[in-house]
């Protein structure tokens, strides 16, 4: 199978603190790829230099044959992590901005999804619960005909219904599409059934990478995971 | 890019209104604003009116004020841009699949539009003030309606022909506060700040020498229509050429300096 996402000895600094810290993995296409790791590990520094949001101080980074570049950007539907929607937008015209700025955005998806995750066209966005406002941007990303799809933190301040509504909104989407689908989230739980391959990340680092199924094979459930990898002290 | 698709952009920029940072704040809805602007507009023809018939106020004395105007549009290119980071709204903007060239560009001539509409809406607001005070008193004559309109006509051109420039000054200091250049923006705040001062100050702005917009609008001198001098045209030229490599660098700065 070939990558989508290849990286190598990617190093990014702010001031003193390493970022990313040699960072390299590859990423096979057509997959659902957990990115998972604990706060400050370097998810959402890899996913906005994905996107070229950030550039790495060193390394090689390259996302469909390329260097991140805003012309790669055409192909990528980004989720980007804490992000709130224009306050001043409804859902419909949300939609409106997508369909002119967004590059094979389908708005008949959109108002499918939209319709699914319970989400009135008229409603405003500084109207809306932050469940609403994630909802509404996670269809931007997913109404989207695009090779890669990046999702930083879809779930985060979400409360379980709205979180429920969302995945079930994944799941259904997933069944439809051959894509590569990134998502970093806390909520692994939830969510971990999905991943055909993982990323586990800490201080910047790839510190486990491969089929889902050989994490757990090793391992156990996710949580387990978790346990033996980041509470003893990342022994491997 | 095709030109449709950055109209477009600049088409979005305009209709952007709503700051979340200041949300919490304002508890007002737009129908209010509207109303507090109208009670204000009012106020300003009674105290004018009041002021014109009890005392020796000149006309062109109410230029001053519209003194803080080029002020506002330094920071209608400043809020701008720093908008795309306190609405949280920044990741989105930035993973469009546009040069930011093309992204900075669009905020700025969506600026520069807006401050031209202003400009030319004060304009409006002044013919209508200067024909009703003509009205209400009998000391006031067309000549001097005339000579009020031109100076406004003078003062709205200055800040018209100077909006290039402090929009991309704005813009330039509001997105070097979140790039590696973030350590030198007090200086810049103090360089901007006294670049604005000599707006008002320079008497080299005007043909005629001891002279300066602060002195035109207090009446001592006579008005005549486009007063500047070819060496503040010279400056203005120079202003837009320099502005353009400022958007330039702006862009680069979003580009490959941000810290995130």
């Amino acid at each position: 199978m070939s990558t989508v996402i290849q990286c190598r000895d990617v190093i990014k600094t702010y001031d003193d603190k390493k970022a990313l810290n040699g960072l390299t993995l590859d990423i096979p296409e057509q997959s659902i790829v957990g990115v998972l790791g604990p706060n400050g590990c370097g998810k959402s520094t890899f996913f906005r230099s994905l996107v070229g949001l950030v550039q790495p101080d060193s390394g090689v980074l390259e996302i469909l044959n390329q260097k991140p570049n805003w012309r790669n950007n055409a192909d990528i539907a980004y989720l980007p992590d804490r992000a709130r929607w224009y306050p001043n937008h409804t859902v419909r015209r949300a939609f409106d901005w997508a369909e002119s700025f967004l590059p094979h955005f389908i708005r008949e998806q959109a108002e499918k999804l939209a319709d699914f995750m319970e989400l009135d066209l008229d409603l405003k966005a500084r109207g809306m619960s932050k469940g609403q406002e994630a909802r509404l941007m996670l269809i931007l990303c997913m109404a989207r005909d695009v090779p890669v799809v990046i999702l930083d933190e879809p779930f985060s301040g979400i409360d379980v219904l709205s979180r429920e509504q969302i995945i079930e909104g994944i799941i259904d989407y997933l069944h439809e599409r051959e894509q590569t689908i990134l998502i970093s989230t806390h909520e692994i739980h939830e969510i971990e059934g999905l991943f055909d391959f993982t990323v586990l990340m800490d201080k910047g680092k790839a510190i486990w990478t491969g089929r889902t199924e050989a994490l757990r094979a090793e391992y156990g459930s996710m949580h387990q995971v978790f346990r033996s990898l980041y509470k003893r002290g990342l022994e491997l | 890019m095709e030109a449709s698709l950055f109209w477009k952009l600049v088409r979005h920029e305009m209709n952007l209104t709503g700051d979340r940072s200041k949300e919490k704040k304002r508890q007002f809805k737009r129908g209010w604003k509207i109303g507090y602007a109208l009670v204000m507009l009012l106020l300003f023809f009674i105290g004018t009116t009041l002021l014109i018939k009890t005392t020796d106020f000149r006309l062109s004395n109410t230029w001053y004020f519209t003194f803080g105007l080029p002020y506002m549009v330094f920071f209608i290119g400043f809020g701008h841009a720093k908008r795309e980071w306190s609405n949280d709204t920044l990741g989105w903007w930035l993973s469009l699949p546009y040069s930011r060239l093309a992204l900075i560009g669009a905020k700025y001539v969506a600026n520069l539009i807006q401050c031209l509409m202003i400009l030319a809406a004060i304009l409006v607001v002044g013919f209508i003030y200067v024909v009703y005070i003509a009205a209400i008193t009998s000391s006031f004559n067309w000549p001097m309606i005339g000579q009020f309109m031109i100076l406004g006509c003078n003062w709205m051109l200055l800040i018209a022909l100077a909006c290039p420039i402090l929009i991309g000054l704005g813009q330039f200091l509001a997105i070097s506060q979140y790039t590696n250049l973030r350590v030198i923006t007090p200086i810049l705040w103090f360089c901007f700040m006294g670049l604005g001062s000599m707006v008002y100050w320079s008497g080299g702005f005007f043909e005629s020498k001891g002279n300066n917009i602060y002195i035109q609008f207090s009446g001592d001198q006579s008005v005549t229509f486009f007063p500047f001098s070819t060496i503040f045209i010279g400056f203005i030229i120079l202003g837009w050429v320099l502005i353009y490599f400022v958007i330039r660098l702006t862009a680069y700065l979003i580009d490959r300096k941000l810290s995130l």
